[in-house]
């Protein structure tokens, strides 16, 4: 029988080496298929928030801003829009979300929450439709804010008692409007 | 044999009656649908390590078998959050850190040292089904509670009942608490306070 | 404080035979009541029916709850001492007028079975039950209980004004009104806006903030009792010369309240009526007399009565000067009440013959 010593860390390594093994097999088969699911998600996301999004080409990023991603879309030619990946700050953690605009129209076409750690059932609540069909159609002249009570174009009904989350979101689209106005909009 | 199962339903309830595994209890109970999905990852994983353990047992001398349950219960629930996180996608999203968290989850090390390390494979796959159903089953009654009159819909479908307004405050990490309490103080009064 | 007291006789020592001084549990709830009298006649009469409503939902459902539990626990049912009356009142004072009576009546119960009997009933509760109530209703029901509205005896045409004027200036913040319906924003929330108008060095349009006396006797948006100060008061008064309450805890939190604002005002150039504004607005008056001089969850000692009190004036002012709420004395009261424990284990008189400070 081997001493203590040897023998213990011996059948430590044993079963930590089958455990690795085990997780490093588990980890190359799920990998890929993560990738593949997370590229289609980002392509179902572009033509989620901009229906005539086709031949995407990727922009110059901004240095200091929450703008990760900037994508324009063309058609014959001509730009016919715009999609920004903003991560704005949220309750727990960083929002990722898409903003479409249209060009040259200049308006939100769409808006998609790509990954968010909000509280379930409050600011979770930001990924669904009620809160997000509102941006569709809003004009990018004024700067959004955030209302419990929505009345004018420019302000957003906020998630009730998710004050923070609501204006996360729309810190990120607003940051993507000035981003927009200042380098692509028409003059 | 089929006291292994029983067992974790209702005499020996994890959650209900030993008081373990709140933490998470408390965090995935918001909504009806991360409760299920909580409930099941958390089988799953429990019958693994509790079928491994008993396996091993003869294996793994006394003086380091905490550090080898560990080590097997964290292998576990990595690979059962890559599957999640590859193969159920919605169900990872209402998860998020939770599933990670189920390695710290004291049910299972629980059962491991208290059950698979001196019981045979058979019996301590059973005890995990019955522990895990017994979880899965405290965690649905309290999501209900919570989802039903806290956000007013069950399973994200909208479920007024009555006309009552959401009372917010039972989705709020208080409301689990308090919802908890109130659940744990009803059950003791149906099964042993009425009868004594 | 008086340096120099006159000693007085500490403990009379008698042998039994004792005699009952009357005063019993439900003899002070009754002085209590009695006290909040006039804020009720107030509150009825700025806000009518919608105050009958709320008080009358949130008074029973104290009383049933309180039975209910009672009975469910196996206690003996104690609703006739007033106290479950008692806390139903100071809750209702607290609600904005328009609330939904259900709503009301739930917060009513949250305070009593949450509040107070699952702790093991009157003077086992750390919290003050009424503002247990009131926090479950803000946490659940934010939309409702942020929605305020102007008592009937207000001039329509101010309303209009000052409902017009504040959904104009404050468009940056959430505490205004929506167009249709006739609510306004509370003289709290304006003074914050009227403080980020002058910090920005804009002007403030005259009747844009209420009048200081329409302030003091309670004709603004608020909640029910805890609008009109000179009912408060006398209410206060009352209690303190029936030495039902002692004064230390309203006087240190008032004041200390009154100077903190003061201070924060004229560091920012503030109008020199900035700290009144504070000390007659919100709940504050309703909460140092009433709320955070509850025997249960309030210290026994003097001094740390005292300290309480500067807790309270601290947290209330830090959340009303820099908070993301508006008012912040019910939970300062909460903070506190939960700290009162620890004040009261450290805080203790120096025993009979020990120590020298009276040597």
């Amino acid at each position: 029988m081997l001493k203590d010593t040897i023998r213990l860390p011996l059948i430590l390594l044993i079963v930590c080496g089958l455990s690795a093994a085990v997780v490093h097999y588990a980890h190359e088969i799920a990998t890929p298929v993560i990738a593949h699911r997370q590229h289609q998600n980002i392509i179902m996301g572009y033509t989620q928030v901009l229906p005539q999004a086709v031949n995407l080409e990727d922009m110059p990023l901004p240095d200091d801003s929450m703008i990760t991603g900037i994508v324009r879309s063309e058609k014959d030619g001509q730009p016919n829009g715009y999609i920004y990946t903003v991560t704005p700050n949220g309750y727990n953690g960083q929002i990722h979300l898409m903003v479409g605009i249209s060009y040259p129209h200049g308006t939100i076409s769409g808006v998609k929450i790509l990954q968010q750690t909000e509280t379930p059932g409050l600011g979770a609540k930001c990924t669904e439709p009620e809160f997000l069909s509102q941006f569709a159609g809003k004009p990018l002249q004024k700067k959004l804010v955030v209302k419990k009570t929505a009345a004018k174009e420019s302000e957003v009904q906020a998630i009730t008692a998710s004050t923070v989350t609501s204006k996360a979101v729309v810190s990120g689209i607003n940051a993507a409007r000035k981003h927009y106005l200042a380098n692509y909009a028409q003059k | 044999m089929l006291k292994n199962l029983t067992n974790g339903i209702k005499k020996e309830n994890p959650l209900l009656v030993q008081l373990l595994g709140v933490c998470p209890a408390l965090a995935t109970t918001t909504a009806l649908k991360s409760a299920i999905g909580m409930g099941a990852a958390f089988t799953l994983v429990l019958v693994f390590s509790n079928i491994i353990i008993s396996l091993i047992k003869n294996f793994i001398p006394n003086n380091i078998r905490i550090p080898c349950y560990i080590v097997v219960i964290a292998s576990l629930v990595t690979v059962t959050e890559l599957v999640i996180h590859a193969y159920f996608p919605a169900t990872y999203e209402a998860l998020g850190i939770f599933i990670p968290l189920i390695v710290v989850n004291c049910i299972i090390l629980g059962r491991a040292e208290a059950f698979a390390s001196k019981h045979g494979v058979f019996s301590s796959l059973l005890d995990g089904v019955g522990m895990g159903i017994g979880y899965t089953l405290a965690l649905v009654l309290i999501a209900t509670c919570r989802e039903l009159f806290g956000s007013g819909t069950l399973l994200g479908q909208p479920a007024n009942i009555a006309g009552l307004p959401p009372v917010l405050f039972l989705v709020l990490p208080a409301g689990a608490f308090l919802t908890m309490g109130f659940l744990f103080a009803a059950l003791n009064y149906l099964f042993h306070y009425r009868r004594a | 404080m008086t340096q120099q007291e006159q000693p007085k006789p500490l403990l009379i020592i008698s042998s039994s035979p004792h005699m009952h001084s009357g005063n019993t549990v439900s003899a002070a709830m009754r002085e209590v009541l009695l006290a909040l009298a006039p804020a009720l006649a107030a509150s009825l009469y700025y806000f009518r029916t919608d105050a009958l409503q709320v008080i009358l939902a949130c008074c029973a459902s104290a009383v049933i709850a309180e039975a209910l539990c009672q009975k469910i626990m196996r206690h003996p049912i104690t609703i006739t001492d007033c106290s479950a009356l008692l806390t139903g009142l100071l809750l209702a004072f607290c609600l904005p007028p328009q609330i939904n009576p259900g709503l009301a009546a739930f917060g009513s119960a949250c305070a009593i079975v949450i509040g107070k009997q699952i702790f093991g009933g009157l003077g086992a509760n750390i919290f003050n039950p009424a503002h247990i109530g009131r926090a479950i209703l803000l946490a659940s029901f934010p939309a409702q209980m942020t929605t305020w509205s102007l008592p009937v005896t207000a001039d329509t045409a101010d309303a209009v004004a000052s409902g017009t004027t504040a959904s104009t200036t404050a468009a940056t913040t959430a505490v205004t009104a929506s167009a249709d319906a006739v609510t306004v924003a509370t003289p709290l929330a304006l003074l914050r806006e009227a403080g980020r108008l002058w910090q920005s060095g804009a002007a403030v349009q005259d009747g844009f903030l209420p009048e200081l006396s329409q302030l003091f006797w309670g004709n603004t948006a608020g909640s029910l009792g805890e609008t009109c100060v000179p009912t408060l008061l006398a209410g206060g008064i009352f209690l303190i010369w029936r030495q039902v309450i002692d004064w230390h805890i309203p006087v240190f939190y008032i004041g200390l309240t009154g100077i903190i604002c003061a201070l924060y005002g004229f560091y920012n150039n503030f109008a020199a009526t900035y700290a009144l504004y504070h000390i007659c607005s919100g709940g504050l008056i309703i909460g140092a007399f009433f709320m955070a001089t509850d025997w249960v969850t309030s210290p026994v000692t003097k001094k740390g009565r005292i300290i309480f009190a500067v807790g309270l004036a601290v947290i209330t002012s830090i959340i009303r000067l820099r908070g993301g709420y508006i008012e912040g004395v019910c939970y300062s009261i909460l903070i506190m009440n939960m700290l009162t424990p620890l004040i009261d284990r450290y805080i203790i008189n120096t025993p009979f013959g020990r120590g020298n400070r009276h040597a």
